[in-house]
């Protein structure tokens, strides 16, 4: 996805980088070393993403919004990011001055020196925007195509750059477009709200082909309604299955401990080695002694501190392939 | 994933201890349709506690179990911490059901915030967007951890069938 989302800033140099974007870049360029929130989302095609808190979100580390702050900056020496994907991220890094001058055309040479100021007040954290009138500009887009010829001075600049702690962003109106700060603010928002639609669009599955807000909006509401209704048919399911509500881990601990011999409270190293019955069954017991069953005590060293041995039980490495219909591999995937 | 996992994780958590909770304060329910209806409350409550009352969804929906769990006092305690955060629009909030929708988008708007815990407290329609995606991701985690613990429990009772 990130890939993805490179491409497309790459590939369309005919769209205007949007307000959003730039503010994006920013927030990437001031904020490195954050995971990426995407890359392991969407390759596992699994639906949750951490990110950076946002405060909104609080603090469980799941924060949408953050999800399109994807990458680390190419400050980062971890990532391997070819070059036309750091051209993605760094469009707001500061360059060398005497850098820029090269192989533009005609067009980008007028924009060169605003955007020179540009990028040196456009380093800070705030969302607020301020709009400057010096008269409308040409995309940062077409930065971009000189970018890439300089691409290896890059990390170099980034690193000297010095971040100027203004209160808010600027930012540059686009040719041809209304400038007036209520407008800029309208459109930022509006472009918040598409790059959203676009997040809604990856999780909500069959959500590709479906343009326009309208359509998209029907998937999410199936989407949600049908999630609604199997957890109601789950529920169900599983009050029928059970004598008690109570019974619903109990059942499945007891049963499963009682057939089988107990070990010593797992260490993660343990878990890590193999999901055999008894490591995952001392696991769960853990867990079950987190909850307040007493009766499964003899079987395993009690644990006050339960919530550590329940999180090293859980904090595995552990593959998606695990949903089987293994009775071990449910055990186990049930911490998953 | 690993959040996911994460997040899983507490939601397994919660719902135990939360089920613990509704089962000892009250005589068993020998009624499917309550058993069903005690599992689900516990299960909403858990995801919502998960949330920890961050956002508005887990907020309204932390309310509106209050409102189920009015003769248990033992499960309210859990949502005692979350609570104190509620704002009381939650509970008093009266859904407008003769709302005119000039376009497809307004009207769907307003049926994603009928459909999202507390979306008709959100004016913006960015956050509610936000919200919708947070509340996805718990819905599915949710769904997940269900579907597992069914499907053990479905093999389990095979087991013993056989055992027998």
């Amino acid at each position: 996805m990130n890939g993805a989302i490179e491409a497309d800033l790459l590939l369309d140099y005919n769209t205007d980088m949007s307000v959003l974007e730039r503010q994006r870049a920013h927030l990437k360029y001031l904020n490195p070393g954050f995971d990426s929130p995407l890359a392991g989302f969407f390759s596992d095609s699994s639906m949750i993403n951490g990110g950076v808190i946002d405060g909104f979100l609080g603090t469980d580390g799941l924060n949408l919004p953050m999800i399109y702050g994807q990458t680390t900056v190419e400050g980062d020496p971890r990532l391997s990011i070819s070059p036309e994907t750091m051209i993605g991220t760094g469009n707001f890094k500061k360059r060398k001055f005497d850098t820029e001058t090269k192989d533009c055309d005609g067009k980008k040479k007028k924009i060169l020196m605003m955007n020179r100021e540009d990028e040196v007040e456009e380093e800070d954290e705030k969302s607020k925007l301020t709009e400057q009138n010096n008269g409308s500009t040409k995309s940062i887009k077409k930065m971009k195509n000189k970018a890439k010829k300089e691409e290896n001075s890059y990390s170099n600049d980034s690193s000297k750059v010095t971040i100027q702690k203004t209160d808010y962003i600027h930012v540059r109106a686009r040719r041809g477009q209304a400038t007036d700060s209520h407008s800029i603010a309208e459109r930022v928002r509006r472009e918040k709200i598409s790059e959203r639609m676009k997040f809604l669009q990856d999780l909500v599955p069959g959500c590709d082909k479906i343009t326009g807000k309208a359509g998209m909006l029907d998937e999410i509401i199936n989407y949600v309604q049908s999630l609604q209704r199997q957890i109601e048919f789950l529920s169900m399911k599983l009050a029928v299955v059970n004598p008690r509500p109570d019974f619903d881990m109990d059942d499945i601990f007891a049963k499963e401990v009682a057939s089988t011999p107990m070990t010593v409270v797992p260490s993660p190293e343990m878990v890590n080695s193999g999901y055999s019955h008894e490591m995952v069954n001392s696991g769960y017991s853990n867990e079950m002694v987190s909850s307040g069953y007493l009766h499964f005590n003899p079987m395993q060293q009690v644990d006050t501190t339960s919530s550590d041995p329940l999180s090293s039980c859980f904090n595995n490495g552990q593959a998606p392939s695990m949903w089987d219909s293994h009775v071990q591999n449910l055990y186990g995937s049930l911490g998953v | 994933m690993s959040t996911y996992n994460m997040v899983k994780q507490e939601f397994i958590k919660k719902w135990i201890t939360t089920l613990h909770m509704l089962d000892c304060s009250v005589e068993h329910p020998l009624n499917v349709t309550e058993r069903k209806n005690a599992i689900k409350l516990s299960s909403d409550i858990a995801m919502a506690a998960a949330r920890s009352g961050s956002t508005v969804w887990s907020r309204a929906l932390i309310s509106r179990s209050g409102n189920k769990t009015a003769n248990k006092p033992v499960a309210r305690r859990i949502l005692k911490k979350a609570r104190n955060r509620l704002k009381n629009r939650c509970l008093t909030l009266r859904r407008n059901g003769n709302f005119t929708a000039k376009s497809g988008v307004r009207k769907r708007t307003e049926l994603l915030k009928s459909l999202v815990p507390g979306g008709e407290l959100i004016k913006n329609k960015d956050y509610l967007i936000r919200e919708t995606l947070d509340y996805i991701v718990y819905l599915r985690a949710q769904v997940d951890v269900m579907r597992t613990v069914a499907a053990v429990d479905s093999v389990t009772g095979n087991l013993t069938n056989d055992n027998k």
